[in-house]
C-alpha cells in the first residue's frame, strides 16, 4: 500500500472499516444541506431560490461519492446484502436518490432540509457500527435486502413530505403563516408527491416482504408451521408495516383520501418500517449477524 | 451639492380628489412635461393613485421665489392642491427620492407597483427630453437604491393587504392557480378586489353567485367570469377550489352541512374559503372540515398586521440602506465636482510640458526619433507622478465636503473656475449627460483661452492666464448660483 495521501486514506478505511470516500460524501451531504438552508432563507434575510439548484447539484454529487463508496465495499467483499450494516449504508444512499427521483420536476428544499441529515446520520451510523461475520448472499437474499432498502428509503422521502404537510397544514387550519407554510411547497404539490412515492415504495415494499417470506420459509427448510416466522419480531412488524400501507395505498387509489389523514397514516407506516430497519441492526449487534 | 429639487402632493398630505384631479398618464404625461419644460430645465413627473410629483433641476440655484414658480406650473390645473404640496431641495430632495422608490413612502410600505410607476415616468422623460445630468445620474441610482432594499430586506415579501393575503393562502394550499376555479358569492368590493387579484395570478375560471342575477351578470362581466343562479350555490361549492363571500346577508349563507355534502362530491379535495362578510357568510364550523380552511376578516386581518410588523422592522433597516446609500451619492458627487479641476489641473501642467518639449527638442541634435519619443515620454511621467497625489488628495477632500485645497489648487496653477456637477445644458436630447463633460472642458479651455507667457531666467516660461484666479472663482461661483 502506498505511503501517499491515497494510501493512508485507505489504511484508516481498514482500519475503521469505512470506504476512503466517506469523509467527501459526508462534507457533500453537509454543503448541501447548508446550501438548502440557504435557499429557505434560514441564515440570512431573503430566501435565496436559486441556492437550490447548487444545492441540488451538490446532493448528486454526494450520491456519486456514496455509490463509489459502495462499490468500494463491493470489490472489497461488503456488499450491500451481506450485512445489516451495509444495507443500512445502502438505504442511506436510496433516501437521497430517491429524493433526487421524485423531486426531479419539483424541488422541495424543505424537505431536503429534513432527510439529509436523516440519510447523513444512517450512513454515519452504518459506518461506525462494528463490522459483522459476511453472510452468504444468495440471490433471494440479495434481492430480499436490495428491495427492503429501496422499499424503506422511499418511505422515508414519503414520510419527510407527510411531515413537511402536516406542520403546514396546522399552520395554515390555526390562521398561523409560519416560516414553513411560506417557505414549503403548497399542500397540494406535497400531497400529490407522497402520494406518488407511495405508490412506488409499496410495490417494492411488498416484493420484499415476500422475498423475506420465502427467504424465511428456505432457510427452516420449509419444516417449520409458517406461523412461527411471528415469534421473531421484525417479521411482525414487516407484517404490520405492509398491512399499514397496503391500506393507505386503497385509501389513496379508491377512497381518494388525502391531506391530513393520509400523511398521519404515511408517518405511522414509515416509523414502524424503521423499527424493522433496527430490529434487524439490534440482531446484527446481538447476534453478530448470523441469520435468524 | 445636488440641486435636485422636488414639489408635489401625496396620501400624506392631500386628499383622494386633489390626487385624482392631478394624476396623468400616458401622452397627457408627456405633454404635461413639455408645458413644464419652459419653466425648469429637466423634468420628471410621477403620477399615482397615492401621489402627484416633480422632480426638477434649475438651471441656477433653488430658490423660494422659483420654487413659487414651478408650483404655480405645475398646479396650474387644480388650484385647489395649492396649500396640500411639499417641497424638497438637494439632499433632501434625493433622500425624497430614494425612499419614494424603495416604497418607505407608500401607503402601504415596501409595495412593488412604486418602482415600476418611477420607472415609467424616468422613461417618459427620457422620451420627451426633459432629462439632463442632474436627473440623469440621480433616477439611476435610486433604482440601485430601491433594488438593494428590495434584495438586503425582507420588506416586500409578505402580503399586506386582505386581498393579496387570499391570493398568497390559495397559493400556499393550491400552488399554481389556473387550474382551480374561483367561486365568488355575493358582489361586495373587498371579494371583487380579492378576485381582481387572483385573475393577475393566473387564475382562470370565475364563478359569481349573488341573490340578485343583475348583480352577478355585471360583477361577472367585469372580472370576465359567469355568472349564475343562486340556487346553485351549492353545485359549485363542490367545483370551485377558492370561495370569496362577501354579501350583506344577515346570516350565514354557507352551511357546514352545505361544505360537507360538497367536499364528498369532491372527493376530499381542499377548498379554501375567505369569508371577507361582516356579519359573516360562512359558518364558522365550517373550518373544523377536514381539507377546509376557513379565513374570515379577523383572520385576515391578524395575517394582514402581522405581515405589517414585519414590514415595519423591515422599513427600519431599508431607511438605513437609504441614509448609507445617500451618503455614498453625496461622497460622488462632491468627487464629480472636482473631476474638472483636476482636468484643468493635468491639462496645464501637460501642455507646459508639451510645450517645453518642442522648445528643447530642436536643439537636441543627431537625436532619433526613438530619442524624441523617449522625451516626450518623460516629460508626461514627470507630470504624472507630480500630480498624482495631488489628484488624490483632491478627491478625498472633494468626498469629505470640503474645498480648501480645491480652492488653494485653483490659486497656485492660476486655474479657471472648475465646472461643478449639475451645470449642464438645458435640455439634453439624448437624456444623456454627454453635455456635462463638454461644457466642463468647454469651461477650462475658456479659462485657458486668456494665459500669456512669463518668461523665466532658463528661457522656459509659465504660463498664466489674464484674469485673475479668484476673479474667475467668484464668476464662476456666481454662474453657479
Amino acid at each position: 500500500m502506498s505511503a501517499g495521501p491515497l494510501g493512508l486514506a485507505a489504511a484508516a478505511a481498514g482500519i475503521i472499516g469505512a470506504p476512503p470516500l466517506f469523509p467527501l460524501t459526508l462534507s457533500l451531504y453537509a454543503v448541501s444541506f447548508t446550501l438548502y438552508c440557504v435557499a429557505l432563507g434560514m441564515f440570512q434575510q431573503t430566501p435565496s431560490p436559486g441556492a437550490a439548484r447548487y444545492a441540488r447539484w451538490v446532493l448528486v454529487a454526494a450520491c456519486l461519492s456514496q455509490l463509489l463508496d459502495i462499490g468500494w465495499s463491493c470489490a472489497h467483499g461488503r456488499n450491500p446484502t451481506s450485512g445489516t450494516r451495509e444495507a443500512v449504508f445502502f438505504a442511506s444512499f436510496m433516501i437521497s436518490t430517491a429524493y433526487l427521483g421524485l423531486t426531479l420536476r419539483q424541488s422541495i428544499p424543505v424537505v431536503a432540509t429534513l432527510l439529509l441529515p436523516v440519510s447523513m446520520a444512517l450512513g454515519s451510523v452504518a459506518r461506525l457500527s462494528p463490522g459483522e461475520i459476511p453472510q452468504a448472499v444468495t440471490a433471494l437474499r440479495t434481492f430480499h435486502i436490495l428491495s427492503a432498502s429501496l422499499g424503506v428509503a422511499v418511505f422515508a422521502v414519503a414520510a419527510g413530505i407527510s411531515f413537511i404537510y402536516v406542520l403546514t397544514e396546522r399552520q395554515l387550519k390555526r390562521h398561523n403563516l409560519g416560516q414553513i407554510a411560506r417557505r414549503g411547497a403548497s399542500l397540494q404539490t406535497l400531497d400529490n408527491m407522497g402520494r406518488r412515492a407511495i405508490l412506488l415504495g409499496f410495490p417494492i415494499f411488498t416484493l420484499a416482504v415476500v422475498s423475506g417470506a420465502v427467504f424465511f420459509d428456505r432457510l427452516s427448510g420449509g419444516l417449520e408451521h409458517p406461523l412461527l416466522a411471528l415469534r421473531h419480531p421484525q417479521y411482525v412488524m414487516s407484517m404490520v408495516t405492509w398491512l399499514n400501507f397496503a391500506v393507505l395505498v386503497i385509501a389513496r387509489v379508491v377512497g381518494g383520501m388525502r391531506g391530513r389523514r393520509a400523511a398521519y397514516l404515511t408517518l405511522c407506516g414509515f416509523f414502524m418500517a424503521l423499527s424493522v430497519l433496527l430490529l434487524y441492526v439490534l440482531r446484527g449487534l446481538l447476534y453478530g449477524g448470523t441469520p435468524s | 451639492m445636488t440641486r435636485l429639487c422636488m414639489i408635489g402632493v401625496s396620501h400624506r398630505t392631500a386628499p383622494l380628489e386633489i390626487r385624482e384631479s392631478l394624476s396623468v398618464t400616458g401622452e397627457a404625461l408627456k405633454a404635461e412635461l413639455l408645458r413644464l419644460r419652459g419653466v425648469v430645465t429637466e423634468a420628471m413627473v410621477v403620477s399615482t393613485c397615492n401621489r402627484f410629483e416633480l422632480y426638477y433641476a434649475p438651471d441656477r440655484a433653488p430658490s423660494p421665489d422659483l420654487s413659487d414658480v414651478v408650483e404655480a406650473a405645475l398646479l396650474q390645473r387644480q388650484p385647489a392642491a395649492r396649500g396640500h404640496t411639499y417641497r424638497h431641495e438637494g439632499e433632501a430632495a434625493v433622500r425624497h427620492l430614494f425612499r419614494v422608490a424603495s416604497s418607505l413612502d407608500s401607503i402601504v410600505v415596501g409595495e412593488p407597483q412604486i418602482l415600476g410607476q418611477v420607472k415609467d415616468a424616468y422613461q417618459a422623460a427620457v422620451e420627451v427630453g426633459v432629462v439632463g445630468g442632474v436627473l440623469g445620474q440621480t433616477i439611476p441610482k435610486c433604482f440601485a437604491v430601491a433594488k438593494r432594499v428590495r434584495s438586503e430586506t425582507q420588506i416586500g415579501q409578505n402580503s399586506a393587504s386582505v386581498a393579496s393575503v387570499a391570493v398568497d393562502l390559495a397559493e400556499q394550499i393550491f400552488g399554481a392557480l389556473d387550474q382551480h376555479p374561483v367561486l365568488i358569492v355575493g358582489a361586495g368590493k373587498m371579494a371583487e378586489l380579492a378576485a381582481r387579484h387572483l385573475r393577475q395570478a393566473q387564475v382562470r375560471t370565475l364563478y359569481v353567485v349573488n341573490r340578485t342575477r343583475s348583480r352577478a351578470d355585471d360583477l361577472a362581466a367585469r372580472l370576465q367570469g359567469t355568472a349564475h343562479d343562486w340556487t346553485e350555490l351549492e353545485p359549485l361549492l363542490s367545483k370551485a377550489a377558492v370561495v370569496l363571500c362577501s354579501t350583506g346577508a344577515r346570516d350565514p349563507v354557507i352551511s357546514k352541512d352545505m361544505v360537507a355534502r360538497a367536499m364528498r362530491a369532491r372527493r376530499g379535495r381542499w377548498l379554501l374559503l375567505v369569508d371577507i362578510a361582516v356579519p359573516r357568510d360562512v359558518d364558522p364550523r365550517v373550518g373544523d372540515l377536514e381539507n377546509v380552511y376557513l379565513y374570515d376578516v379577523d383572520a385576515l386581518q391578524g395575517v394582514v398586521q402581522g405581515h405589517q410588523e414585519g414590514r415595519r422592522r423591515e422599513a427600519e433597516v431599508a431607511e438605513r440602506i437609504v441614509d448609507e446609500e445617500l451618503r455614498r451619492f453625496h461622497q460622488g458627487q462632491r468627487a464629480q465636482g472636482v473631476a474638472p479641476l483636476i482636468k484643468s489641473l493635468r491639462d496645464r501642467a501637460l501642455d507646459v510640458a508639451h510645450k517645453e518639449v518642442e522648445r528643447v527638442l530642436p536643439r537636441l541634435q543627431g537625436a532619433s526619433e526613438r530619442d524624441r519619443q523617449l522625451v516626450s515620454q518623460m516629460a508626461e511621467a514627470i507630470v504624472n507622478k507630480l500630480l498624482h497625489t495631488p489628484q488624490v488628495a483632491l478627491k478625498a477632500e472633494a468626498q469629505a465636503g470640503r474645498g480648501d485645497l480645491a480652492e488653494a489648487v485653483r490659486t497656485l496653477f492660476e486655474l479657471g473656475p472648475a465646472g461643478e456637477s449639475g451645470q449642464l445644458p438645458a435640455v439634453s436630447t439624448n437624456g444623456r449627460s454627454d453635455g456635462a463633460a463638454a461644457h466642463a472642458a468647454a469651461r477650462g479651455e475658456a479659462a485657458l483661452a486668456g494665459e500669456r507667457r512669463i518668461p523665466t531666467s532658463d528661457g522656459l516660461s509659465l504660463a498664466s492666464s489674464q484674469s485673475k484666479p479668484r476673479d474667475l472663482a467668484r464668476q464662476g461661483a456666481k454662474e453657479a448660483g
